[in-house]
C-alpha cells in the first residue's frame, strides 16, 4: 500500500472529489490536500512521511505549479528523489507542454478531474 | 534591317523653316485658311475651298494618308507625305503638324507643302538616303491599326519590314503578341491595349520583338485609341525601332523634351517631385515646386548644383542607372536617401527618362518620397508585438474559460452524484456546502468573463475628453459602503478642469479597479489611504494611484501583478483580476500601466493615457 499522496489544487471541490476517489482505490494509506502551494511546501518541510506521489493543479492563483515545483526542487528532503509529480489541468496549453520538458520530476500532465480507475493505474507501479 | 525606303521622315526643325505653302485645317479637317502659294500650288479657288474637308479637296488622298492625318490630329508632329504628280515632274512633300491652342489642346492641323522640282527632287531623295546612312539614328516608322469590332488588324509594309516579316504575313493581334519575346512584354502590351480601350489612355512603350530571323529587336510601339459614341472602335499606332546603343534618337528626344517644355505648368504643379538633371554632370537644371515644398528651400539652393550633393548616389547606383539608360532610355524604382543639411533626411524612390534638348542629354527624374523605412519597421514591429499580445490574451482567455468553466461543471456533476448516493448526514452536509462554494466560485468566474466580453464590445467606442474628477467622484460614490467599512480614505488634488482622452466605460473601470485593488490589499495600519495624483508628460497624461499598503515584492511577484486571476501576497482573498482588466483596458486605448512598489511602504500604479 502506498503511504501518502499529496493533492495541491486551489479548487476545494476538486480536492474533495480527488480525496474521495483516492480513498476508494484502497491503495493509499493517507491523502493530504492543500489549496495553496505555499502551505503544501510548508507541510513537505515538516512531514515525517514524505508523499510518493503529488498531484498539482497547474493554474493556481497564488503559486502556480511551476513555482511550486521550483520551490519543491529546493527542498532539503532526500525523500523527494523518490517522489513523482503529476500535473493536473482542464486544458493543456502549448506553453505548459513546453515547460514540462524542463522538469524531469513530472511524470505526466493529465486532465482533471481524475477518476478511480485512473488513480489505480497511477498508483499501481509504486506498490 | 532595311532602311533604304524613303518613309515619312521626321525632321526636328520644320517650325523654324516655315514654308510659304501653308494651310490650316480644323479638327474635322476642314480648310480654315491657307496662303496664296498653297492655293496656287493646289490649284484651288480660295472662296470655294474654304470650309471644305481636305479629302473633298483632294479626292486622290489614299487611306495611308488619311491615317497620317489622324496621327497628326492625335498630336504627332511633322508627319511628311510625299506627293507625286503624274502631270509634271514636280514632287511635293506635305508636312502635317497639330495646331494647338494656348492650353496645348489640338484644335486642328497645320499643313505645309514643300515643292521639289526635277533634279531637286532626285537630290532630295538622295539626300534623304544619305541622311539615313550618315545618321543611323534617323528612324523608319511603320503604321498599324486594330479594328475592335471584328478584331482585324492592318500592318503597313514598313511595319512588316521593320520586323523582317514577309509581305504575306496575315496581321492579327494574336500574331503581334506572339512576336514579343518575353511574357512580361506580352502582358504589358495586353495591359496597354486594355487600358486604351477602357479608359482611352494612349501608350508609348518599348518592347522586345523576335523577328523572322530570331533576332531580338527593341521596338517603340505607340498606340492611340479612337472612340465613337463612347465606345472604342479602333486603335491606331506606329512602330519604330528603338535605339539601344546608349545614344538616343534625337527625334524621339525631341518629342519627350517638347512634352516637358509644353508641360512646364504640369512640371511645377504635379503632385510628385520632378527634377531635370544634366546626364553628364548630374547638375540640377530644374526642380519642381512639389520637391521644393518637401525640402522647404528655394529653387536657387538646388539649381546648377550636382544631384550628388543632396542625394547619396554612389558609383554602383550611377552604373546601374547608366546600364538601364542604355537598354531602355530610362531607369526605374531606385531608392535613394537625401542626407544634406538643406534637404534633411528623406528617402526617395526615383525613376527617370533620358531626354535630349539642344543636343544635350538630360535625365527627367520623378522622385516619390518613401516613408522612413526604419519608422515603418518600428510600426510593423509594434503592430506585430501588439498582435502577438492580443493573440496571447485570446489564448489565455480561451484557457481561462475552458479551465474555469470545465472545472466547475465537472465538479458539479461529481458532487451531485456523491450527494445522490450519500446517506450519511454529515457527508451530505459537507457535499452541500461544497456545492455552494462551487456556485460562488462559478459566479465569480462568469462575472470576470462577462467583464472581459464587455470590454471587447466597447473596443470600437471613440475616445473622448473626460473629466477625471467626475469619474473619481462617481467611483467613490459607488463604493462608499465598502470604503466606509474599511475606514478607507481617498485623497486627490486633481483640478476640476482636468480631462483625459479615454473611452468612458474603460476610464470608470480602471479607476474602480485601482481603487478596489488598494482597498483589498492588506494594510499595515488602520488608516488605509489612497492618493490619486496626476502628472503631465509630453505624450501622456499619467494618473497615479498611491496606497500605503504592505506593497508587493516585485522581485518575487512582479510577473503576477497584472496576471489573470493571480493571487499576490498581501492581497487577502482577492485576485489580480482587477489589475489584469486595468492593463487590458488601458492597452486597448494605446496606453500602458506600470507599478512601483516597496514592501511595507505601499504600491503606486501609474496609468499612462496617450494625449
Amino acid at each position: 500500500m502506498l503511504k501518502k499522496i499529496l493533492l495541491v489544487d486551489d479548487n476545494k471541490a476538486t480536492n474533495f472529489i480527488h480525496t474521495k476517489f483516492v480513498k476508494e482505490t484502497n491503495m493509499v494509506e493517507e491523502v493530504v490536500a492543500f489549496q495553496a502551494g505555499e502551505n503544501a511546501l510548508d507541510y513537505l518541510v515538516e512531514t515525517d512521511v514524505f508523499p510518493e506521489i503529488i498531484f498539482v493543479d497547474i493554474n493556481m492563483p497564488t503559486m502556480d505549479a511551476w513555482e511550486f515545483l521550483d520551490r519543491f526542487n529546493e527542498l532539503a528532503r532526500i525523500e523527494k528523489e523518490n517522489t513523482k509529480v503529476f500535473l493536473l489541468t482542464t486544458t493543456i496549453s502549448p506553453t505548459d507542454e513546453e515547460k514540462v520538458k524542463a522538469y524531469p520530476i513530472i511524470s505526466k500532465m493529465m486532465f482533471k478531474p481524475l477518476d478511480v480507475p485512473t488513480f489505480k493505474k497511477i498508483v499501481l507501479p509504486f506498490l | 534591317m532595311k532602311k533604304t525606303i524613303a518613309q515619312p521622315l521626321k525632321k526636328a526643325s520644320w517650325v523654324h523653316e516655315l514654308p510659304s505653302y501653308t494651310a490650316i485645317l480644323d479638327n474635322n479637317l476642314r480648310l480654315i485658311e491657307a496662303t496664296t502659294h498653297w492655293f496656287k500650288h493646289s490649284n484651288l479657288n480660295r472662296e470655294k475651298a474654304l470650309g471644305k474637308c481636305i479629302y473633298d479637296l483632294f479626292p486622290e488622298i489614299e487611306q495611308s494618308w488619311q491615317d497620317s492625318f489622324e496621327y497628326a490630329l492625335e498630336g504627332i508632329n511633322d508627319i511628311k507625305l510625299n506627293q507625286h504628280s503624274e502631270t509634271n515632274t514636280s514632287c511635293a512633300t506635305w508636312h502635317l503638324s497639330p495646331w494647338k491652342d494656348g492650353y496645348g489642346n489640338t484644335i486642328g492641323l497645320v499643313v505645309t507643302i514643300k515643292i521639289d522640282k526635277g533634279d531637286n527632287q532626285q537630290n532630295t531623295v538622295l539626300s534623304q538616303i544619305n541622311n539615313l546612312v550618315q545618321n543611323p539614328e534617323d528612324e523608319v516608322t511603320g503604321s498599324w491599326e486594330y479594328i475592335v469590332e471584328d478584331g482585324s488588324m492592318y500592318w503597313s509594309n514598313t511595319f512588316l519590314e521593320l520586323i523582317n516579316l514577309p509581305a504575306t504575313t496575315h496581321p492579327s493581334l494574336k500574331k503581334a503578341i506572339s512576336l514579343l519575346k518575353s511574357t512580361a512584354d506580352r502582358a504589358v502590351l495586353r495591359e496597354v491595349i486594355r487600358a486604351a480601350m477602357t479608359s482611352g489612355k494612349p501608350w508609348d512603350i518599348i518592347l522586345g520583338v523576335t523577328d523572322a530571323k530570331k533576332n531580338l529587336i527593341k521596338i517603340n510601339v505607340i498606340g492611340r485609341p479612337k472612340f465613337k459614341n463612347g465606345k472604342c472602335t479602333r486603335i491606331i499606332g506606329v512602330i519604330k525601332e528603338a535605339k539601344l546603343n546608349g545614344t538616343v534618337n534625337p527625334e524621339a528626344h525631341k518629342e519627350i523634351t517638347t512634352t516637358t517644355t509644353d508641360g512646364f505648368d504640369y512640371f511645377n504643379s504635379t503632385p510628385t517631385g520632378l527634377l531635370l538633371v544634366d546626364r553628364r554632370t548630374l547638375k540640377i537644371k530644374r526642380i519642381n515646386n512639389y520637391l521644393l515644398s518637401i525640402f522647404g528651400k528655394p529653387e536657387k539652393v538646388f539649381l546648377d548644383k550636382s544631384l550628388s550633393e543632396f542625394i547619396a548616389i554612389n558609383d554602383a547606383i550611377r552604373n546601374q542607372i547608366e546600364e538601364e539608360l542604355k537598354t531602355s532610355y530610362s531607369f526605374k524604382n531606385i531608392n535613394l536617401r537625401t542626407s544634406h543639411e538643406k534637404t534633411g533626411n528623406h528617402l526617395f524612390n526615383i525613376s527617370g527618362n533620358l531626354v535630349k534638348q539642344d543636343g544635350q542629354d538630360f535625365l527627367f527624374i520623378s522622385c516619390n518620397e518613401v516613408p522612413n523605412s526604419i519608422e515603418i519597421e518600428k510600426t510593423y514591429a509594434r503592430k506585430l508585438q501588439k498582435a502577438n499580445e492580443d493573440l496571447d490574451n485570446m489564448v489565455h482567455f480561451a484557457h481561462m474559460v475552458s479551465h474555469n468553466l470545465k472545472g466547475h461543471t465537472t465538479n458539479f456533476d461529481l458532487l451531485l452524484n456523491f450527494l445522490s448516493t450519500e446517506t450519511d448526514e454529515n457527508e451530505r452536509n459537507q457535499l452541500t456546502s461544497m456545492l455552494y462554494q462551487s456556485t460562488d466560485s462559478l459566479t465569480r468566474t462568469t462575472k470576470g468573463l462577462r467583464e472581459l466580453v464587455a470590454i471587447r464590445h466597447k473596443i470600437n467606442h471613440i475616445k473622448v475628453d473626460l473629466n477625471v474628477n467626475e469619474y473619481i467622484y462617481k467611483v467613490i460614490q459607488s463604493n462608499s459602503g465598502l470604503l466606509k467599512k474599511k475606514n478607507f480614505k481617498i485623497h486627490h488634488e486633481i483640478s476640476d478642469e482636468l480631462t483625459v482622452k479615454a473611452i468612458p466605460a474603460y476610464l470608470e473601470s480602471i479607476i474602480t479597479n485601482l481603487v478596489l485593488n488598494a482597498v483589498h490589499f492588506v494594510n499595515k495600519n488602520d488608516k488605509p489611504l489612497l492618493i490619486i495624483g496626476v502628472e503631465d508628460k509630453p505624450n501622456h497624461l499619467v494618473l497615479s494611484f498611491e496606497d500605503n499598503s504592505f506593497g508587493i515584492d516585485l522581485i518575487k511577484e512582479g510577473h503576477k501583478v497584472f496576471g489573470l486571476n493571480k493571487k499576490l501576497q498581501n492581497m487577502g482573498e482577492n485576485t489580480s483580476m482587477g489589475l489584469y482588466l486595468t492593463k487590458y483596458q488601458i492597452e486597448l486605448m494605446d496606453g500602458y500601466v506600470k507599478v512601483e512598489s516597496e514592501v511595507e511602504k505601499g504600491n503606486t500604479f501609474k496609468v499612462y493615457f496617450p494625449k
